[in-house]
């Protein structure tokens, strides 16, 4: 009954819905009908029919084409009028459309006649014309056999007249020439594979007349798109200026500039962005990160550009005047960094560059001479292999080649080749991993030398502790970097300096075997912990301070190595993350470690409840893992600060008890961690990772005062 | 009053975000929008298929004779496909209310304070 009278109230929709789509309307209200069962909901059917029916009404139905690109931007959703076109508009319309194609065709046409070869000329930038053409699917050029013999003796007389080593280049012209008279190449397109296989065979020639693997001899470049017949047009003002603008709004390719934690900075780069319209940018960027105490630089994405862009960013490496080779003969860009750049704080911190197989061109020059000065770890993937350093000839609209014409200049690096073969990285992982695995060592490696780079205590006052209780047990950092100690274990200050649990821990061992407690006053100096830095930089900071008491007091030797081992990775579960957004921000945080309601800090409670008002994913990881049977890395990658408010959890281990003391106090009644990170949309998953793991190597009572 | 236009564009992408992983009838369609709303956006049968007319003049979806499976198919039905075309615009226009969402997130312009 309901149902018959839901298909009686679609009659009353437009005739043209009804045309198109009623047996399907009828369908659907039948399956709404038999599945929405009950008074209400019911009722809220009727509703949505009427509701549904009256906005069809008005709008009628009919087939319409929407608006779809924007001239600026991607496709958009726009709106979607429903008025039919006037004749005379879709008249207009026509007309438009056919005078516009027959132009375009004319165009097109008259830029694909042939014309003679011409040498485009050398290029400021390392990419060659036509290079990344091989992509397209599109086979243009023609097949027949006089064509291709005619284009392969194209190539030959380019390779005998040009190439370096005109003898050579005469070899392998002739080798050429011979595999094409034996038929070698008939089966092929004269597109991408065509020019796959002259290249091989080059190579192949190459190789048996003694020239070793990584020489770039010659490439045989197909595109889809006619390549253009002549030299490029000179530049007009205007054109500049508008290229300018264009990098400029690209943020001269600078797709990223951050501030990771423990002050590490990252840039990435899609490209070197020609540094005539670029070079205050760049500068802008470097410094922007000047303060940073370790640098990411990721090219996994770099396909190559303006030598004089990388050199720009190189001169910020070093302290002295250094050398970048290049392989081109005639290179444009300087031999020598501009280092040392005035204000510039880089030159002695550690570098790492992220590497992938799309990483090419003045991308690979930049990764190269960092790792050959030893300035740079190189983690990723083997480099694409494209330096290009000989001078490109078109042959015909659609293949060009790529020929060493003149001799490259002296080398002076053990590692060679990696213009073609491209350049190994010194960590070898994944795309994917490449990040992780350069962030580990590096804010391992920030903290580290911290030591030296932190100001130190000015006065310190180390006693036994006047009551040995741990429930006295306090430590805290106030804002202006003084330390305030009292009835603390040597491991507590571990904890803080090294980042490491404060429980027995596969990260920390050979801790010493005494357990005394001690009251600490030390008197940091003044602006120790200057006002602009943000938290992290500010712990870092500390950190290193304390580090510099552990090993000036206690005479603390640490070791530390990256181990791969078992770990938690808290990671966020399905159905995403249920956390609650911190009412303080980063920027409002207190740096005092002793106010429970500071930033990065957990209240204590029994069952150690993940309780704080402000803290991150690391902070997290950091905190459980006190208590967790394995090491904790933070995988969520979830930024921010958060409020935590949970139940107490059962501890996975704990320290055994103090001799003669009664046993730790039992957790039973409390859920297991999983338990309560589940309510918190995140989930601990086991899995292999690579972390900072420490050996005491030497430590001892601290002399007193 | 709601903007019925501005309405449209969010169901249209709904759809489009529906046909993602399988193709799909009318009525399931419409059983998909709302699932993925959580019961807020139930179409009627005019809004569902002027949707689903408009997305088909844009080449955005495509109807297809069946979806493969003998068992899955309805002779009484017309079964939707996202096209190529519909799964760039689709994703195009998520980016671009994923970047929508960025400011709105750095502006504190969000009602409630979940992530």
């Amino acid at each position: 009954m309901f149902e018959t009278f839901c298909v009686l109230l679609l009659r009353l929709y437009p005739a043209g819905f009804q045309r198109a789509y009623g047996r399907e309307a009828v369908q659907l209200m039948r399956d709404r009908a038999r599945h929405e069962r009950g008074f209400f909901v019911r009722i809220r059917l009727l509703l949505d029919l009427a509701i549904d029916l009256g906005v069809t009404s008005l709008h009628g139905f009919q087939s319409s084409k929407p608006l779809l690109a924007h001239i600026d931007g991607p496709p958009r959703f726009d709106v979607i009028h429903m008025h039919r076109p006037r004749p005379a508009a879709l008249a207009v319309g026509m007309l438009t459309t056919i005078l516009m194609f027959a132009a375009f065709t004319l165009l097109l046409q008259l830029e694909a006649l042939p014309n003679a070869p011409a040498h485009l000329g050398k290029r400021s930038g390392f990419a060659m014309p036509g290079a990344g053409s091989n992509r397209s699917a599109r086979q243009v050029t023609a097949a027949n056999p006089e064509a291709r013999h005619k284009l392969i003796a194209a190539i030959a007389a380019n390779l005998k007249q040009r190439y370096v080593d005109r003898a050579i280049g005469q070899q392998l012209a002739d080798a050429l020439l011979a595999r094409d008279k034996k038929g070698e190449y008939e089966s092929l397109d004269m597109g991408t594979n065509f020019a796959a296989r002259i290249n091989r065979d080059i190579q192949t020639t190459s190789r048996a007349l003694g020239i070793p693997r990584g020489v770039f001899v010659a490439d045989v470049v197909y595109s889809a798109r006619p390549l253009p017949a002549g030299p490029p047009p000179p530049m007009t003002e205007q054109m500049r200026e508008r290229d300018r603008a264009m990098l400029l709004q690209q943020n001269c390719l600078f797709e990223r500039i951050e501030t990771l934690p423990r002050n590490v900075g990252y840039m990435k780069l899609t490209g070197f962005a020609d540094a005539t319209a670029c070079q205050e940018t760049t500068a802008r960027a470097m410094a922007s990160l000047n303060d940073a105490a370790a640098l990411i630089v990721d090219l996994q994405d770099d396909g190559g550009g303006f030598g004089e862009t990388a050199l720009q960013i190189a001169g910020y490496l070093f302290d002295h005047p250094t050398f970048m080779y290049d392989p081109r003969p005639d290179s444009p860009v300087p031999a020598r960094t501009a280092s040392p750049i005035s204000g510039n704080k880089l030159a002695d911190k550690p570098v790492y560059v992220l590497t992938s197989s799309r990483t090419q061109s003045a991308a690979e020059y930049f990764v190269y001479n960092l790792k050959m000065l030893k300035r740079a770890t190189v983690v990723g993937e083997t480099t694409a292999g494209h330096q290009h350093s000989g001078a490109f000839h078109r042959i015909n609209d659609h293949v060009g080649m790529g020929i060493q014409e003149a001799v490259p200049p002296d080398n002076p690096y053990p590692v060679k080749g990696w213009e073609v073969i491209g350049l190994e990285p010194d960590v070898k992982v994944s795309r994917a991993e490449a990040f992780e695995a350069a962030r580990t060592p590096v804010e391992e490696t920030v903290a580290l030398p911290a030591v030296a780079q932190s100001p130190a205590f000015e006065v310190i006052s180390i006693k036994p502790a006047r009551s040995a209780d741990p429930p006295n047990m306090r430590m805290r950092v106030l804002p202006n970097g003084d330390l305030n100690a009292t009835a603390v274990p040597v491991l507590l200050l571990l904890q803080y300096a090294y980042d490491v649990p404060v429980n027995p821990s596969p990260r920390l061992s050979d801790l010493p075997g005494w357990r005394e407690r001690y009251d600490i006053e030390a008197k940091a100096p003044a602006n120790a912990v200057p006002f602009g830095l943000s938290e992290s930089q500010k712990r870092g900071r500390m950190q290193g301070m304390i580090r510099g008491l552990l090993a000036d007091r206690f005479k603390l030797v640490m070791r530390v190595e990256h181990k791969t081992m078992p770990v938690y990775a808290l990671t966020v579960a399905r159905g995403g993350p249920n956390l609650r957004k911190s009412t303080i921000a980063e920027r409002d945080c207190i740096f005092d470690t002793g106010t429970p309601e500071s930033c990065h800090n957990f209240i204590m409670g029994r069952g150690h409840p993940l309780n704080a008002r402000a803290i991150n994913m690391d902070d997290l990881a950091q905190y459980i893992e006190n208590w967790t049977d394995l090491p904790v890395v933070n995988r969520t990658a979830i930024s921010g600060l958060f409020a935590v408010e949970t139940e107490g959890w059962t501890p996975m281990r704990l320290p055994p008890p103090p001799p003669g003391n009664p046993p730790a106090a039992r957790f039973d009644d409390f859920p297991t961690i999983f338990t309560v990170l589940r309510k918190l949309g995140l989930e601990l998953k086991q899995q292999e990772a690579t972390v900072p793991v420490y050996t005491v190597k030497h430590i001892e009572r601290p002399a007193g005062e | 009053m709601p903007d019925v236009d501005h309405e449209m564009c969010a169901l249209k992408v709904r759809i489009l975000m529906s046909l993602t992983d399988d193709d799909l009838h009318g009525y399931e369609i419409m059983r998909r929008v709302e699932e993925q709303t959580d019961g807020r956006t139930r179409m009627g049968p005019g809004t569902l298929y002027s949707s689903i007319q408009a997305l088909l003049d844009a080449g955005f979806i495509a109807e297809v004779a069946s979806r493969g499976e003998e068992g899955l198919n309805d002779a009484r039905r017309r079964y939707y496909r996202l096209t190529a075309a519909g799964r760039k615009a689709a994703r195009d226009e998520a980016e671009r209310l994923a970047d929508v969402l960025r400011v709105a997130r750095a502006k504190k312009i969000l009602r409630g304070d979940h992530v």
